[in-house]
């Protein structure tokens, strides 16, 4: 399918001072597409740079038979300004800290994206993002979004990330700084939001909640991804 | 691509340090144009003020003095020309008018200048506003800009303006006995002569008996009928005792000085400009190294680097742009100011305009700052996503 995940011999590293540090060590992963799965592990587990990775932020370390694919859309042979459009097109990311623009309004953070490609937003993309704010139940969309709750803000960056239709959504620990109603809130929501535009859902997360909605779990051990346990995400 | 709405948002942010960066820049950008449209009014203020004075002739020394006395009434301490000058000049002739003009007196801090119907109407070119010519020793024509009315009396006092001493009752301790009727007064002419008091030379040969000797005058001021007439007189009346000048000559040697001056402080403004540049686009980096989290932010939603080029680049140079563009306001401003305060001070009628040279100028340090704007727009777009997320 066009949004299955294929990786295959992945491994990246970053430069630590004078020494290089594996990261991340993937032989093997394929999901299909529309699959939700939930990620977890111990802070510098590799989560972050597993996300970056998958949507061409950064690039695997080279070796021979290494593999990154959306479907047909290999990220190693795709030259930089393509991977850039591509992941502007193809990707909705959706962070911990929510990532707005404060000053914007919540209508203009969530039509930012279309300006990367747009001298004059489309009436089409217009109505699309109100329809989302509406549906997402933001009503102040013309004020600036540095003075919404946190729960507000993170459904305003849900509505941007998905305003391009994307076939994958990246989400990085989208309900660890808010409460647990709103949490419960955009937990429903994303997992609404993946369902009904079809996405493929990759969800790094400690929340029980959001791994009971997911149809795979992974644990990420020191770069290694392993099969999720369900007595990991039990409260102790 | 349309980078205006990141461009807003950013700008809602900070638009306190824009707008003082563009404040800074249209300080430093003032100065050039407002010295450069300030020499070109004062330059056609006092070529203009020079119209009438086609020749004049004084005794020897400086050609300066005589054009600054004689056009811009200034306190200069002339020599007396021997009795008879006048006669003798216009016995040259190929002389449309003569006038002498003699000074010394003042009416506050108006100066009086002695002389005679031809110059106070251009020998008819000129008439008065209203009233009439002073007929006799007892009446004066005064200026469009002292502050008199027809039928008022004045009582001259000795000495130029610049040694004007008042006693303890606010009395000018050099008061003369001798008073005036105002009975003309002339048009506004935008020169120093707005500010004179016209009298007949003759009431000051009366007033100073031991001072300018009767039928004696400092300056002969001659209206040439033609040009080759006017060389003819200047050669002429150039002897031992006299010295005939073009008072355009003279202004084009003063010029000369202006136009030095002039230089120098363009050389000046102009540093003072590329340092307000140097530091905006020092502001610039700043700028990019202070929103390296929001440009990874953008590069992850999708942004190419030529996205965050451009944003950049319009970010710094529409700054440049609206301080070079504000300078030259503010320059314009700064001048008409200073004209107008020299105008006050000297009667001397500037016009301040803002012509294509200023906003050449304006334009091409705008134009500077946009190139150089260029090399901060490379610094934000050169790093890839990775290296921003690291450093972000």
């Amino acid at each position: 399918m066009e949004n299955d995940l294929h990786l295959r011999n992945v491994r990246y590293s970053v430069q630590d001072g004078e020494s290089t540090r594996r990261v991340l060590d993937i032989p093997e992963l394929f999901l299909p597409g529309g699959t939700l799965a939930g990620i977890y592990g111990d802070s510098g587990s590799g989560k972050t740079s597993l996300l970056n990775l998958l949507c061409g932020l950064v690039l695997p370390d080279v070796c021979q038979g290494c593999e990154l694919r959306w479907g047909k859309d290999d990220l190693i042979t795709m030259p930089e300004g393509r991977r850039d459009a591509w992941r502007g097109r193809h990707v909705g990311m959706i962070f911990q800290d929510f990532q707005l623009f404060p000053h914007l309004s919540a209508l203009e953070n969530v039509l930012l994206p279309a300006t990367f490609h747009h001298f004059s937003i489309p009436a089409e993309l217009h109505g699309r993002a109100r329809d989302l704010l509406r549906r997402l139940g933001i009503r102040r969309i013309d004020v600036p979004t540095g003075v919404f709750s946190r729960g507000e803000q993170q459904r305003v960056a849900m509505a941007r990330a998905v305003l391009f239709r994307p076939s994958v959504l990246l989400a990085d620990e989208p309900t660890a700084s808010l409460d647990r109603s709103n949490a419960q809130l955009v937990t429903d929501e994303l997992v609404d939001l993946a369902h009904s535009e079809g996405c493929t859902l990759l969800v790094v997360t400690h929340e029980q909640v959001l791994h009971g909605r997911m149809d795979r779990r992974f644990r990420l051990e020191r770069g290694r991804l392993l099969s999720g346990l369900d007595e990991d995400l039990k409260p102790k | 691509m349309n980078p205006f709405l990141f461009l807003r948002g950013e700008f809602r942010r900070s638009w306190g340090g824009a707008l003082a960066l563009a404040l800074v820049l249209a300080f430093a950008g003032s100065l050039s144009p407002a010295v450069s449209m300030m020499e070109r009014s004062i330059r056609a203020g006092m070529a203009q003020s020079a119209d009438a004075f086609d020749l004049l002739v004084g005794a020897k020394g400086s050609a300066v003095d005589l054009v600054l006395g004689a056009v811009y009434l200034r306190p200069e301490p002339l020599e007396l020309l021997p009795a008879g000058t006048l006669e003798n000049v216009k016995a040259h002739g190929g002389i449309r008018w003569a006038a002498p003009l003699a000074f010394g007196d003042r009416w506050r801090d108006y100066p009086i200048a002695g002389t005679s119907s031809e110059l106070v109407t251009l020998d008819g070119k000129r008439p008065l506003a209203s009233g009439r010519m002073f007929l006799n020793t007892e009446e004066a024509v005064i200026g469009a800009g002292v502050p008199l009315n027809i039928g008022d009396s004045i009582t001259p006092s000795h000495g130029s303006v610049a040694e004007a001493v008042l006693d303890e009752d606010g009395k000018d301790v050099h008061a003369h006995a001798h008073t005036f009727r105002v009975v003309g007064r002339m048009p506004a002419t935008g020169t120093p002569w707005d500010r004179a008091v016209a009298v007949p030379i003759e009431a000051l040969w009366n007033m100073h008996e031991d001072g300018v000797g009767t039928g004696r005058c400092s300056v002969v001021v001659v209206k040439p009928v033609t040009v080759a007439d006017a060389y003819r007189l200047r050669t002429a009346l150039n002897d031992v005792d006299t010295q005939a000048v073009f008072s355009g000559e003279v202004l084009t040697r003063l010029f000369g000085t202006l136009e030095q001056m002039h230089d120098v402080m363009l050389l000046l403004a102009s540093g003072a400009q590329a340092a307000a540049l140097a530091a905006a686009l020092v502001s610039g980096f700043f700028a990019v190294a202070m929103r390296v989290k929001a440009m990874a932010l953008l590069r992850a939603l999708g942004a190419s680097h030529g996205f965050l080029a451009v944003s950049v680049w319009l970010m710094v140079s529409g700054i440049m742009f609206a301080g070079c563009a504000l300078g030259l306001g503010l320059g314009s401003m700064m001048a008409s100011a200073a004209s107008m305060w020299i105008q006050s001070e000297t009667g001397v009628a500037l016009t301040v305009s803002l012509s294509f040279e200023e906003c050449l100028m304006a334009l091409s340090a705008a134009g500077c700052g946009c190139v150089a704007a260029f090399l901060p727009a490379w610094f934000a777009c050169r790093k890839t996503a990775g290296e921003l997320l690291r450093s972000a």
